[in-house]
């Protein structure tokens, strides 16, 4: 069973590579990530973070890491 | 009124227009699709004019292929048709010649339609409209609210990364004059037919809050902002470093691409039964599809997909020899020849 839902995932994601919008405002990644409450939190906190160092006229990145295990760093 | 002027005014719109239409419905889709309904009328007369005959050539070149009637004898039916139309008299037409005439009128739509998505993803795909200016779609709000305008030449180098979301802050002015200040991550937008803001969408939303001098989160899952109150609108982007470009990913993409385009072709040139070739056309549509996914399994898995198991890769190679094994049997293909090398 677990195959098959692997292979549709996998279907899936090739038929929205080729067919699928590309003019979504949100990246795939974004919206994967507000659908997790726990990534939500972490990825506008690290957003609010990055604000901050803008405010001050600095440049920095953050890193934060997924419930998935991915890691993201995002940058001013 | 003349029946021949009648004849041919409905002809003309029937086989000139209207695929003219469908290739620009096609053509202005997603974020952009109200460009369709944009300009003066005889602007969008004349356009889906020109773009009805490239698709009426287009058909007429192939469509002889696909029901497999060689392109002189088409060309006499239909310049005997035309003559007989032009004496004032409908043709006399065969069971086999109606039939002809209504998969003719279902191509040519179905041929409009593939070609203006084709364009359209050709010109997104390569970033013409952002190189080029006469590609510009007239959305300019898509461009600058998905960060695609900081690859315009306008402001080349302002990019620090990929854009994987936008933030706003938005001054609103509420019903005693007071400025408000409100900022969220953008997840949608709408135009009206102009294309002109009509109201903002945002997710994650916080407001300033003049009493205590801070930023307080607004509970809720969407904000709703319709534009007509905006004073003001900041745009900030949010960047992902720039990793390393899988070139091979990349590359397989393209080889894909050209085989899909392949797939849906091929069968149309062959001299099967119409319905063997859509049979055809499905087989090589699963056979890429297989295919595609087998090897994008061996690059790293991206938006949000993970990396297939072993027992899922060899399932999907075993489909993709199924497919392959059964456009053999319904193309007849020979294996090549330094292919039976290894077969003796």
């Amino acid at each position: 069973m677990s195959v098959i839902i692997e292979l549709s995932r996998s279907f899936t994601n090739i038929l929205d590579t080729f067919f699928g919008s590309d003019t979504d405002l949100m990246s795939k990644k974004v919206k994967q990530i507000l659908a997790n409450p726990e990534d939500k939190e972490k990825y506008l906190e690290a957003l609010k973070e990055l604000k901050e160092l803008e405010k001050k006229g600095e440049q920095g990145t953050k890193t934060i890491v997924l419930s998935n295990k991915e890691s993201l760093t995002l940058t001013t | 009124m003349d029946a021949g002027v009648t004849v041919f005014t409905i002809a003309y719109v029937a086989i000139l227009i209207v695929p003219g239409i469908i290739f620009k419905r096609f053509y202005f889709n997603g974020a952009f699709s109200k460009q369709f309904n944009l300009g003066l009328f005889a602007d969008r007369l004349i356009t889906s004019f020109f773009c009805g005959i490239l698709v009426q050539i287009a058909s007429l070149l192939t469509f002889s292929r696909i029901i497999n009637v060689s392109y002189d004898d088409f060309k006499k039916e239909l310049i005997k048709s035309y003559s007989t139309i032009h004496k004032d008299s409908l043709p006399d037409l065969s069971y086999d010649q109606v039939l002809y005439t209504f998969y003719y009128a279902v191509y040519c739509v179905a041929l409009a339609a593939l070609l203006g998505l084709l364009l359209y993803k050709l010109v997104r795909f390569f970033k013409l409209d952002l190189r080029i200016p006469a590609f510009r779609f007239a959305n300019q709000w898509h461009y600058y609210f998905r960060g695609e305008i900081l690859k315009t030449n306008d402001f080349k180098g302002s990019s620090r990364g990929k854009v994987i979301s936008t933030e706003v802050d938005v001054m609103l002015k509420d019903n005693n004059g007071k400025s408000n200040l409100f900022s969220g991550l953008l997840t949608q937008y709408t135009i009206n037919a102009n294309h002109q803001l009509e109201t903002i969408y945002l997710t994650g939303a916080t407001r300033f809050s003049q009493t205590s001098q801070r930023v307080k989160p607004i509970p809720g899952d969407i904000f709703i902002i319709p534009y007509e109150t905006i004073q003001n609108l900041n745009i900030r982007y949010n960047f992902l470093t720039t990793q390393k470009k899988e070139v091979g990913k990349y590359i397989v993409l393209i080889f894909s691409t050209l085989l899909l385009i392949g797939g849906f072709y091929y069968p149309w040139v062959t001299d099967l039964v119409v319905w063997k070739k859509i049979l055809g056309t499905f087989l090589l549509f699963l056979f890429w599809l297989f295919l595609t996914s087998l090897i994008m399994s061996f690059f790293n898995p991206t938006n949000g997909s993970q990396a297939l198991t072993r027992g899922a890769k060899v399932t999907i190679l075993f489909f993709v020899l199924l497919t392959l094994f059964l456009c053999k049997l319904l193309f007849g293909w020979e294996i090549p020849s330094f292919l039976k090398l290894f077969t003796k």
